[in-house]
């Protein structure tokens, strides 16, 4: 029997989905492709036993958040500033959707590893806080400390018109 | 707000790139696995060899022995006549839930000591083990303690606890008596150099993390990693550019001029990108493109090394291995010589819980 029996069909399914994560986690998709990179060779090495009875997607979710707290704990990485795209139009204002994207990304970038998790699991996966804190290996209150120092963080780093 | 975030996070993650990791991640963990078997015949291989046929019977399935490690007893830290501390830890401190857990002090000796409540803050060692530095909540900031001589120094900076909540970093000269206290995403993100016997403070450039303090008016060192490359600055000196991302460093050597950093390696074509390669190099802080490097020797197999630290004299510099696989053995302290790459064990650190080791650079 082959060891990884139902394991590509797991990650043709669902590899996009972490993948939008683990992008959302780094800001950056070479970061994004390593980072899941990693986080699957572990789902492949514990296949069996995950295919068993384990939960590969909740295992692999929970690996992408400590992996990415681990890789970037504490320092600052410095990215590349995004450029604001060219108007369609010349004379036209800049696409509303882009501009907000652009800022969130930017304002995504200047929070901690943990921060950024607590953002992208309570906001973008709906998480609650209890499967947040599970997730992350943390307490409530962190969660809560946690979301409440990114959330006023994006306020003051977004233009007014973006998150108030 | 958050309606209007839950959109933009989405619109955003739209953005990801489209990707087939599947067979590549299967090749990867073929590789992890070949690798371990072949460390488990090796050992098996050893174990005949040296124990010939008589151990065979032996090597059958039993039941696993789980070793529960004694309780270690903690006595309240007296007021004076303490020795070197070792390793400082926060039993049973996973993450950041550590509100309340009292740090405990290990001497050299082998004694263990519990601090007070007010000391539930962070904590660091200097790196001759003779001082602790921990913030106090009932004094709003961080306090120097000799722990032979019971002698106590209060910084001339008031810092809410909220300040150490968030992402921090505490680097302590060797004396203990002039510090860097950094926070990231916090409301206040200090950067500060005190100097605990002038009783001055020195506000720092944003981004930078300290790396290594001086005593007195010695060299004070920090860094600030870019996308693939970093920065090294000494004050009073022209930064450095590193043609790598990194942030492992050791502290300034006893000459004051020489920095230690782990060796990696950047390849587009592999995966992940950036791959430590057991190296470990030495350079200039103030002269771009000065560095040597060498072979890290005489780790266990599934060791690496994670973090350096101080120098214990003028060619060996201290270096943190962890396992590989979480969970087994526990991380382990050596000494390095940084001209041959030859290590020597020091002494094992406490697993069951947050720890600091004296002068680790983190």
């Amino acid at each position: 029997m082959d060891r990884y029996e139902g394991f590509h069909e797991f990650v043709r399914t669902r590899q996009q989905s972490l993948m939008r994560t683990a992008y959302l986690l780094t800001g950056n998709p070479h970061l994004a492709e390593d980072l899941l990179q990693t986080v699957l060779t572990r789902v492949a090495s514990h296949w069996t036993k995950l295919a068993k009875g384990g939960n590969p997607e909740a295992y692999a979710r929970k690996a992408l958040v400590n992996q990415t707290i681990s890789w970037r704990r504490r320092k600052q990485v410095e990215l590349p500033a995004a450029e604001l795209p060219e108007p369609a139009e010349p004379g036209q204002p800049h696409d509303e959707a882009t501009v907000r994207r652009l800022v969130l990304r930017h304002a995504l970038a200047k929070l901690t590893p943990k921060q950024r998790a607590v953002i992208v699991l309570r906001f973008y996966e709906d998480r609650s806080e209890h499967e947040t804190a599970q997730l992350m290996g943390v307490s409530i209150g962190t969660v809560k400390s946690q979301t409440s120092y990114a959330l006023s963080k994006l306020r003051a780093l977004a233009p007014k018109e973006v998150y108030r | 707000m958050n309606r209007t975030l839950r959109e933009d996070l989405h619109a955003l993650a739209e953005q990801a790139p489209t990707v087939d990791l599947a067979a590549q991640a299967v090749r990867g963990a073929r590789r992890r696995r070949a690798a371990r078997r072949a460390v488990v015949a090796a050992a098996v291989t050893c174990l005949v060899a040296l124990g010939g046929g008589a151990i065979l019977p032996q090597v059958r399935p039993t039941p696993p022995i789980v070793l529960v490690p004694p309780e270690t007893k903690a006595l309240p830290l007296p007021a004076k006549g303490v020795g070197p501390v070792e390793q400082a830890f926060r039993p049973r401190c996973v993450g950041s839930s550590c509100t309340g857990s009292p740090w405990q002090i290990v001497t050299r000796q082998g004694d263990t000591y519990r601090l007070g409540k007010e000391a539930t803050g962070p904590l660091e060692v200097t790196a001759d083990g003779r001082r602790i530095a921990y913030y106090s909540s009932k004094h709003r900031g961080i306090v120097v303690r000799d722990l032979a001589s019971g002698k106590t120094w209060q910084a001339p900076l008031k810092q809410p606890a909220e300040d150490f909540v968030v992402e921090y970093a505490l680097r302590l000269s060797p004396n203990g008596l002039r510090f860097v206290v950094s926070g990231w995403g916090g409301r206040r993100e200090p950067n500060k150099l005190v100097d605990v016997e002038r009783g001055t403070v020195t506000n720092l450039k944003r981004g930078w993390w300290p790396v290594s303090v001086s005593d007195g008016s010695g060299p004070v060192v920090l860094a600030k990693p870019y996308d693939m490359t970093s920065q090294v600055w000494v004050l009073g000196h022209d930064p450095i550019t590193i043609r790598d991302f990194t942030y492992y460093y050791s502290s300034l050597a006893p000459d004051g001029q020489t920095l230690a950093r782990l060796g990696q390696t950047v390849d587009r074509d592999r995966r992940p990108m950036v791959q430590r390669d057991g190296s470990l190099v030495t350079f200039s802080a103030t002269q771009a493109d000065r560095e040597s490097r060498t072979s890290i020797s005489g780790l266990p197999e599934g060791f690496h090394p994670s973090r350096l630290g101080s120098w214990l004299n003028a060619t060996e510099v201290t270096l943190l291995a962890v396992p590989e696989s979480p969970g087994g053995t526990a991380p382990v302290v050596y000494a390095v010589d940084v001209r041959t790459g030859k290590s020597r064990e020091l002494f094992a650190v406490r697993k069951n819980g947050l720890n600091v080791v004296p002068g680790l650079v983190r």
